[in-house]
């Protein structure tokens, strides 16, 4: 368990896969040897938000009561991990794939992959728009309309398309890794492909149990 | 027991002769055997064949090298002159006539263990590859079960049993496997 005395840069040191995250939460420059709680008192961030989000993506066995967490930073992000998916993990699975294909232009996997990652694509873009146009402005509304809950049901479906979809896509690749293949750009592909699984998985972890529930209780009251 | 089919192309009756013996031996089915490469309607249709070629015939393969790839084809070159060396990058291996029967054996093998793999990775039954191949162009498990004459049930167990058997969950992904092993084609 992470908590405000342990030193940043011994917490990436341990787990660099977070430290996207941290950057995410505005903590990624001048770290030093500090600990979490004077970096989070010099950048004016929340401690405890910071510590909640950190322990969440270490640990898939620890889990955050929703009373914990404040809806507002939570939903800041959200939306900042949304930017970054579509800034800089989307570009990066299209550019491993466009590199493989430079070197074998014909290959068949390479390019029904690049379809499914079209689609996929699409999909996801739709699923944020979606979110951040229907599901995180409720948090400024004081009553919950009456199509609501539809919305929300809709939520915890498209995310399990979404996960599933990349883990089958990861799937697949590993089984049918052609002969002359690149193997440093697939096995990169590979990795951000498994990192963005990561991702989506406690990305959805917080929207579905935290954020939905936050969001029932505030709008029921 | 059979691992997979090939055809042998070339117009000498005793190479024919002998590959098919070599085939044989190494439980290689034989799907055809034919003088020169037949026209595009019948070779667009082969999947996942040990085509075994004479390499002067090497130009025609070139011109549908394309389609041979895309289904999953080995093509093996055979050459029966002594000077025709690094002939076409075309053909996965290439045969000498001199070559004795254990560096033949060598030069299939990589298809013979291709094919394995496909084998064990891909145990669905006949029924549902039919159902994936459905689900794959987007028909609803309401118009499945219409178009087999199976009740909605059936349908939803058959594509528990093929998820779990591929280890792949989504419709997409379903769909990616449909395609990658010529089940349908995407557009």
């Amino acid at each position: 368990m992470i908590t405000e005395h342990d030193k940043l840069s011994d917490v990436i040191g341990r787990n660099i896969d977070l430290l996207p995250i941290i950057h995410r939460l505005g903590l990624s420059s001048n770290i030093g040897g500090r600990n979490i709680g004077d970096i989070c008192s010099q950048n004016a961030a929340d401690v405890n938000f910071v510590l909640i989000i950190l322990n969440t993506y270490s640990s898939d066995n620890y889990f955050p009561k929703p009373d914990d967490l404040e809806l507002k930073p939570l939903i800041d992000f959200l939306t900042q991990t949304h930017t970054y998916h579509k800034q800089v993990t989307i570009p990066r699975l299209n550019g491993f794939v466009q590199q493989l294909k430079q070197n074998m232009p014909d290959e068949k996997l390479l390019l029904v992959i690049e379809e499914y990652l079209n689609q996929y694509i699409k999909k996801l873009i739709q699923h944020i728009d979606f979110e951040e146009k229907d599901i995180f402005p409720l948090v400024n509304k004081k009553k919950m309309v009456d199509e609501k809950p539809v919305n929300i049901k809709k939520l915890f479906r498209q995310h399990t398309n979404v996960e599933n979809e990349i883990s089958d896509l990861k799937t697949i690749i590993i089984r049918h890794i052609p002969q002359n293949a690149n193997m440093d750009l697939i096995h990169d592909l590979l990795h951000t492909l498994a990192h963005f699984e990561k991702e989506q998985l406690d990305h959805a972890r917080f929207e579905d149990k935290i954020l939905i529930s936050k969001l029932l209780k505030l709008l029921s009251n | 027991m059979q691992v997979g089919n090939s055809v042998i192309i070339h117009k000498s009756p005793i190479i024919q002769q002998g590959l098919k013996n070599i085939l044989l031996s190494r439980n290689i089915g034989i799907s055809d055997v034919m003088a020169s490469l037949p026209d595009y309607d019948i070779l667009r249709e082969w999947n996942d064949l040990l085509l075994l070629v004479d390499i002067q015939l090497a130009n025609e393969i070139k011109n549908n090298i394309k389609v041979l790839k895309k289904n999953g084809n080995t093509i093996i070159g055979i050459e029966t002159h002594l000077a025709d060396k690094d002939s076409d990058k075309n053909f996965d291996e290439i045969i000498n006539i001199n070559d004795q029967t254990d560096i033949i054996a060598i030069k299939i093998n990589d298809y013979i263990v291709r094919v394995a793999d496909k084998k064990s990775n891909n145990q669905l039954s006949a029924r549902e590859i039919e159902l994936l191949t459905m689900v794959a162009q987007g028909l609803s498990n309401k118009q499945i079960a219409d178009q087999l004459f199976i009740s909605i049930h059936t349908v939803i167990t058959h594509r528990k049993n093929i998820t779990s058997k591929l280890g792949i969950k989504s419709i997409s992904g379903l769909t990616l496997y449909a395609a990658l092993n010529n089940m349908i084609v995407l557009h």
